[in-house]
């Protein structure tokens, strides 16, 4: 995973940070991820360490206290981890992208049904 | 293949390459469906006797292990746990290769990103490259080639087969062990360099990532078996040679340097097999260490002296 191509999210990416707005554990974050995509986007558990990895060295989530240590049954001793301001605005931008390439397709796609 | 039935285990001898990890999976199952559960990775591949069972198998390259680990360390961990909360048991580990395994269906792949596998490989294979080893390897080499051209030019026609005759002759010897074995291990490389090209091509393509399967872990394996055969005879060759040219000496350190190393290998065995700690193992290799550096002395001083 190249420094560059976190300027623009993978899929996978941009439902694990989707998965951050509240801190979460790993198990946590991969069935978030698959809870919002509808079971349509699995992240394995090596993927997403190394992931989370890559995020916390750019600076993009952080490590977090779980907003309640008892919800993953193994108490504390798991990291947690919440999106920083950086992955905030990385969010939003590929948001943005997304919805305008959407937007740009809406007339066309209007056209062909 | 070696069979302890006594002991309900099965040992196997595969010889794998970085490429070699879906391969290793597949085989992995196939024994499970056979009856045997793989139990470790050191010294071979150990399988203890099972129900025949459908499991499946994670073969990883941790990014975060050390070839030289003979623990879990804090990084790895991170790795094993979440690998763990995800429904994947660790069973064994061999440096930077973790086998994970799981009998549920519905556990997802530990990795899920295909280019993620392909640059686990391709880090390994650059790091093996630019390894001290290769590095100090290629500089013995030009070594070697430097001291024959040196031997060659300075050679004395008059008396034969004098000292720089010998010395060109041990050197021959070496350059043949050497070029066998560094040749042996660039070709392991240059392979897997090959398969990295191969795989992103496919995968920018679309295309299936051409893994290897476990049928062709076990034709090649069987092609190195050949391999350490061909190296052992021409070693023993080399041997005789000496012995016919009349130098009984090389010919004997040659041999003791082949006993060394089944001795080390067979040590190294014992040592993995039993939980000894950390610091038992150092001692222990420390120990190998000092009496292989005061064999090699002892041989080297008996030379000296008979020349």
């Amino acid at each position: 995973m190249p420094r560059e191509t976190l300027q623009t999210l993978t899929e996978p990416m941009y439902y694990v940070l989707l998965s951050l707005t509240t801190p979460r554990c790993g198990i946590e974050i991969m069935s978030r991820a698959k809870e919002l995509s509808g079971g349509r986007v699995i992240v394995g558990p090596g993927t997403l360490y190394t992931m989370l990895a890559k995020f916390e060295e750019n600076g993009i989530i952080v490590h977090a206290e779980p907003e309640c240590p008892d919800m993953t049954g193994g108490g504390t001793k798991r990291k947690h981890y919440v999106i920083a301001t950086k992955g905030i605005a990385m969010l939003k931008q590929e948001y943005d992208r997304l919805a305008r390439m959407a937007e740009d397709g809406k007339s066309i796609m209007e056209l062909l049904k | 293949m070696k069979k302890a039935d006594h002991k309900k285990t099965l040992t196997t001898y595969l010889s794998y390459e970085l490429t070699d990890l879906s391969a290793l999976e597949e085989y992995f199952t196939e024994m499970a469906a056979k009856g045997w559960r793989l139990t470790s990775l050191e010294s071979g591949q150990t399988f203890e006797a099972c129900e025949p069972c459908t499991l499946r198998y994670s073969v990883q390259l941790l990014p975060t292990a050390e070839s030289s680990d003979i623990s879990i360390n804090e990084k790895s961990r991170g790795y094993v746990d979440l690998c763990t909360d995800a429904g994947w048991k660790l069973v064994c580990f061999e440096g930077k290769l973790f086998v994970f395994v799981t009998d549920d269906p519905d556990v997802p792949d530990i990795v899920t990103d295909s280019q993620e596998k392909i640059d686990a490989v391709r880090k390994e294979v650059k790091r093996r490259f630019l390894s001290p080893l290769t590095i100090s390897a290629l500089i013995c080499f030009a070594g070697i080639i430097f001291r024959m051209i040196d031997c060659w030019i300075h050679w004395d026609a008059e008396t034969g087969f004098g000292s720089s005759t010998l010395e060109f002759t041990i050197l021959f010897a070496v350059l043949v062990l050497y070029i066998h074995v560094t040749l042996f291990f660039m070709i392991k490389q240059v392979h897997a360099i090959r398969w990295v090209h191969h795989a992103e091509r496919a995968l920018a393509k679309g295309e299936r990532i051409p893994y290897y399967g476990w049928h062709d872990l076990l034709r090649r394996s069987r092609c190195y078996l050949i391999e350490r055969i061909v190296f052992m005879v021409l070693f023993v060759a080399l041997a005789v040679f000496f012995l016919v040219l009349d130098y009984p000496v090389i010919s004997l350190i040659m041999i003791g340097i082949l006993a060394l190393l089944v001795i080390v290998m067979w040590v190294d065995r014992i040592l993995y097999r039993k939980s000894y700690t950390r610091r038992t193992l150092a001692l222990s290799f420390i120990g190998l260490g000092i009496l292989m550096v005061a064999i090699i002395g002892i041989a080297v001083a008996g030379i000296l002296l008979l020349l």
